[in-house]
């Protein structure tokens, strides 16, 4: 690591850092990138990056290196809410793949190495992905977990032929846990967090020979729908999103990656720029061009800044020879006026992020009387929402079929044990709610290792837009809402909140319908009128062959014969594994069993029926990955019927469900 | 003379964008324009995907720049013109004097194809050609095929081709071709280079050589950590509950990379 004076302290503002909060910015510096190229190319590890700091982000700031590869490169970087570590996607040689890490920030700016000159990890670095897919642009989950787009050798195929799709996926904070976050058709381009806690994403997907790029809300727990979000559009959101209105938007191809600010018109449409002087196309751009823009609490963005003296700023340039200048810049949208923040010749400055420390308990210090057990959570609901009136949190059972004793506490105290299920044996699952303060925050303490979701109600007990999911930690950690916001440097400042001072308030056990699927109510009835009506998959068919580990061939029987305490359907379902050689073991055609509980996205009953196939699947060989076969054969079934499968499998795939009857 | 497609503004209203303004057709031209604007120009392309676009795109199959050229070949497949691709790309791949940089392109644009006729000149040039950057980008190329055949090439370059690079991309491929057997990467466990190891440790766990067992135990005391966390992840693959003790042992590791991944292994074992 190394420590370099900072130039051109002239051209700086009088400190970003005084302004808004921050204690020093994080960024990536890049190798220039060959050509203008396209958003379809693989991402390669070309050598030349490293992650910088700049503490302070001032005159007078110092840059740090916090890695010192000769010929590694980043992409994709998102700093921890807490502002006491980083994410990284980091691949150090070439012919490396990109795999994630987590850099303790105070450790790398003290000289602590994140990797040693033997190609082992030094003492700041955690690494979280192994393998041989591309881990990139990671990002912190609410719920703690660490999304990032995997482009994995033996996963989907891109739509368009180009190479394996980038698929958005997640893992648990120590990186097990592995799931798919996104089973939609096409491949994940970039992600942000919404104020609700649910996901932006834009999913490049073709529609009738044509490219096409899709904005979506997504439910990081893969528990709930995914619902697009306006039309489609040729501008790219690919960057975090902090209002709902505004997002980073990219051509698809020609400008290296940059483009500008966007904001959502009336009509859903994406389109309209909102950068003075810079056009939302990939046409020339005298101004330049702006990619992965951090928003400012006083509405300007933190950027990076991509201009060609004399050039567009788009492929035109590199006929001429020109290639751009990458910076760090504040900039004001209004009058598309920037302020230099740092710039270093030859090099792309890109991702800035800043880092502001905030206070966040630490897990087994946070909760009160932790003894009880659970989780807490706490945070503030937006203030878009509050101001429309919300006026309670609502809590429901995030997985059916999960029986925890657990506590609930409002404003810090406990207020009485109860168990999730149907306490009250009216054939619902219970469900609870607490208040939201006046100044929006809350606190309650929910059971640990349990889905939970979280719902904003209206006065009336409404359910407002905003449907937050959240998951159970570990007993004693809190999750707070701050990752649901923008690392903007503002303080939390919930130890000063109503909630945070709050005497203990009753809880309001007003129940609610909660659906609890029932195999055979909900969804032996679909296998039946589809797979097994249509001479499929009965007693005496061979489709979906598969091997048993003694060797025996069978057809994968989905009828609703009694079989044990359960059915047919249901045992091979869940607990058929693998295509495999009888003798050797070896892997002929999947990797898995059916039906993972509670993971919709390994499962390959929803890999072959929610993947279809989408491109050119006869070129390929009969063990390739999943997702290459079965959508057309499998079309009879219905989008209502494919989501109703999922959401079964992600509430645990149970056979009884509560409210069922037995 | 060439047709050429009059591109009207109703394209606009198909869904795709002109951003470059001028027909695509014309901005194949390397002899004007960059690459950037080449790329584009065949993104737009594969919209409406003229005929008269065939004869454009295949002498960039061998353009300097590899990607215009994995552009070139994945244009001309989705196009139908495949095998007219696997010709042109063959021809400057083969053609000794062709430049270095073209031979790579045209080696890139064979695996982009993914038309089996390719095989043979990626083959020829993986045994034979001087440079060893087109030698290992034609190892990669049939990797990209995934069609059997390539692995006795494919061993036979890792465990004798003199440059590392070459051999770390003929061990990649090798986890991409179905006829690859657990052999000669578990031979190439043992390489002189550190990258072939890892490279070799992955292609096994992509396979899930059970054979290797043995082998990857022993790489997780790799004296390269990479090595060792690679082989921890292709015994996560494998899945065999015999390998605990070894991961066990290899979470004391003075490799801090692989005693976590063991450590990691071990939680999902």
């Amino acid at each position: 690591m190394s420590v370099t004076g900072m130039g051109c302290q002239d051209l700086l503002p009088e400190g970003i850092s005084e302004q808004f909060g921050f204690s020093a910015l994080v960024f990536v510096s890049r190798a220039p990138p060959p050509n203008a190229g396209s958003l379809a190319l693989p991402d390669g590890c070309r050598p030349g990056g490293n992650l910088l700091m700049l503490k302070p982000a001032a005159p007078g700031g110092k840059i740090i290196k916090l890695t010192d590869l000769d010929e590694g490169d980043v992409l994709g970087i998102d700093v921890a809410p807490d502002g006491k570590s980083l994410l990284a996607a980091i691949c150090t040689c070439p012919g490396d793949r990109f795999h994630l890490y987590r850099m303790d920030l105070e450790a790398a700016e003290h000289g602590a190495d994140c990797f040693t000159p033997e190609g082992d990890l030094g003492p700041a670095c955690t690494r979280l992905t192994f393998g041989p897919a591309h881990d990139s642009r990671p990002l912190h989950l609410p719920d703690g977990r660490i999304a990032f787009v995997r482009s994995d050798p033996d996963g989907p195929v891109d739509m368009r032929g180009r190479g394996r799709a980038r698929v958005l996926t997640a893992v648990e904070p120590d990186g097990s846990g592995l799931k798919r976050l996104d089973l939609g058709p096409g491949e994940t381009l970039g992600a942000g967090v919404l104020p609700d806690g649910w996901l932006q994403l834009v999913r490049w997907t073709e529609r009738d020979g044509q490219p096409l790029y899709l904005p979506f809300h997504l439910d990081p727990t893969g528990a709930s729908a995914v619902e697009p979000d306006g039309p489609g559009l040729h501008d790219i959101p690919l960057g975090p999103l902090f209002f709902a209105d505004l997002a980073a938007c990219v051509p698809p191809a020609g400008t290296w990656g940059a483009g500008t600010i966007c904001r959502r018109g009336d009509d859903g449409s994406w389109s309209q720029g909102a950068v003075a002087g810079i056009p939302t196309g990939s046409g020339c751009s005298p101004e330049g061009r702006v990619r992965d823009p951090v928003r400012l609490s006083d509405g300007r963005f933190l950027v990076s800044y991509a201009h060609v003296p004399g050039g567009c700023m788009n492929h035109e340039d590199g006929d001429r020879g020109l290639v751009p200048e990458f910076s760090l810049a504040v900039l004001d949208p209004q009058s598309g006026k920037r302020i230099p923040v740092y710039n270093q010749p030859q090099s792309a400055e890109i991702w800035p992020r800043p880092v502001a420390e905030r206070t966040i308990p630490d897990p087994g210090t946070g909760v009160e009387n932790c003894a009880a057990g659970g989780v807490g959570f706490e945070g503030f609901v937006g203030a878009d929402l509050l101001g429309q009136g919300a006026a309670r949190i609502r809590v429901l059972e995030g997985i059916s079929g999960a029986v925890a004793p657990w506590m609930m506490e409002i404003g810090g105290s406990e207020v009485g044990a109860v168990c999730s299920g149907d306490a009250d044996s009216d054939t619902v699952v219970d469900t609870w709610e607490a208040p939201v303060q006046a100044d929006g925050s809350f606190r309650i303490r929910a059971p640990s290792g349990v889905g939970l979701k979280l719902q904003v109600l209206d006065h009336y007990g409404a359910v407002m837009a905003a449907d937050p999911v959240w998951r159970g930690g570990p007993d004693c950690a809190v999750r707070t809402c701050s990752a649901c916001h923008a690392n903007d440097g503002a303080v939390s400042g919930f130890e000063n909140s109503i909630a945070g001072r709050s005497a203990p308030v009753p809880l309001d056990a007003s129940a609610a319908d909660q659906r609890s699927l029932d195999f055979r109510r909900d969804i032996q009835p679909i296998l039946d009128g589809t797979c097994v009506a249509q001479g499929c998959h009965d007693s005496s068919s061979a489709s979906g062959t598969y091997v048993t580990y003694s060797g025996s061939i069978r057809g994968l029987d989905l009828s609703g014969s009694p079989s044990g305490r359960t059915t047919t359907a249901y045992q091979n379902l869940l607990f058929v594994d693998t295509d495999r050689d009888g003798n050797t073991g070896k892997i002929l055609e999947s990797r898995r069993v059916y039906v993972v509980p509670g993971d919709a996205a390994n499962s390959r009953l929803v890999q072959r029926l929610g993947i279809p196939c989408r491109w050119e699947c006869s070129g390929q060989p009969a063990w390739a990955p999943w997702g290459l076969s079965g959508g057309d054969v499998h079309s009879s079934l219905t989008d209502v019927e494919r989501w109703l499968l999922v959401e079964w499998i992600d509430a645990g795939a149970p056979f009884h469900g509560r409210g069922a009857t037995p | 003379m060439r047709l050429r497609l009059f591109i009207p503004a109703c394209l606009c209203l198909l869904g795709f964008p002109l951003t470059g303004g001028a027909d695509p057709l014309d901005r194949l031209d390397p002899g004007r324009y960059g690459p950037g604007t080449m790329i584009l120009a065949m993104e737009d392309l594969d919209g409406y995907r003229p005929s008269q676009a065939v004869d454009l795109v295949l002498p960039l199959l061998g353009h300097e720049d590899s990607d215009v050229a994995r552009t070139a070949g994945w244009l001309l497949r989705r196009m139908g013109a495949g095998s007219a691709g696997v010709s042109a790309a063959a021809a400057v791949l083969s053609d000794p004097a062709a430049t270095e940089a073209a031979r790579v392109s045209a080696a890139v644009a064979l695996g982009e194809l993914r038309d089996g006729g390719g095989s043979g000149a990626l083959t020829t040039a993986l045994a034979g050609d001087t440079q060893p950057s087109v030698r290992a980008a034609a190892a990669l190329a049939l990797g990209a095929l995934h069609r059997d055949g390539a692995a006795g090439a494919l061993a036979n370059t890792l465990a004798s081709d003199s440059e590392p690079a070459v051999r770390r991309a003929a061990a990649e491929a090798l986890g991409s071709v179905p006829d690859a057997t657990a052999g000669p990467l578990s031979d190439a466990l043992m390489d002189g280079d550190s990258t072939v190891r890892v490279e070799a440790a992955w292609s096994l766990g992509r396979h899930r050589f059970r054979e290797a067992l043995g082998r990857l135990h022993g790489a997780l005391a790799d004296q390269d950590c990479r090595v060792g966390a690679a082989a921890a992840w292709a015994l996560l693959q494998i899945g065999d509950p015999q390998s605990r003790d070894a991961l066990q042992t290899a979470t004391g590791s003075s490799c801090r990379l692989t005693a976590q991944a063991a450590t990691w292994v071990l939680s999902q074992l």
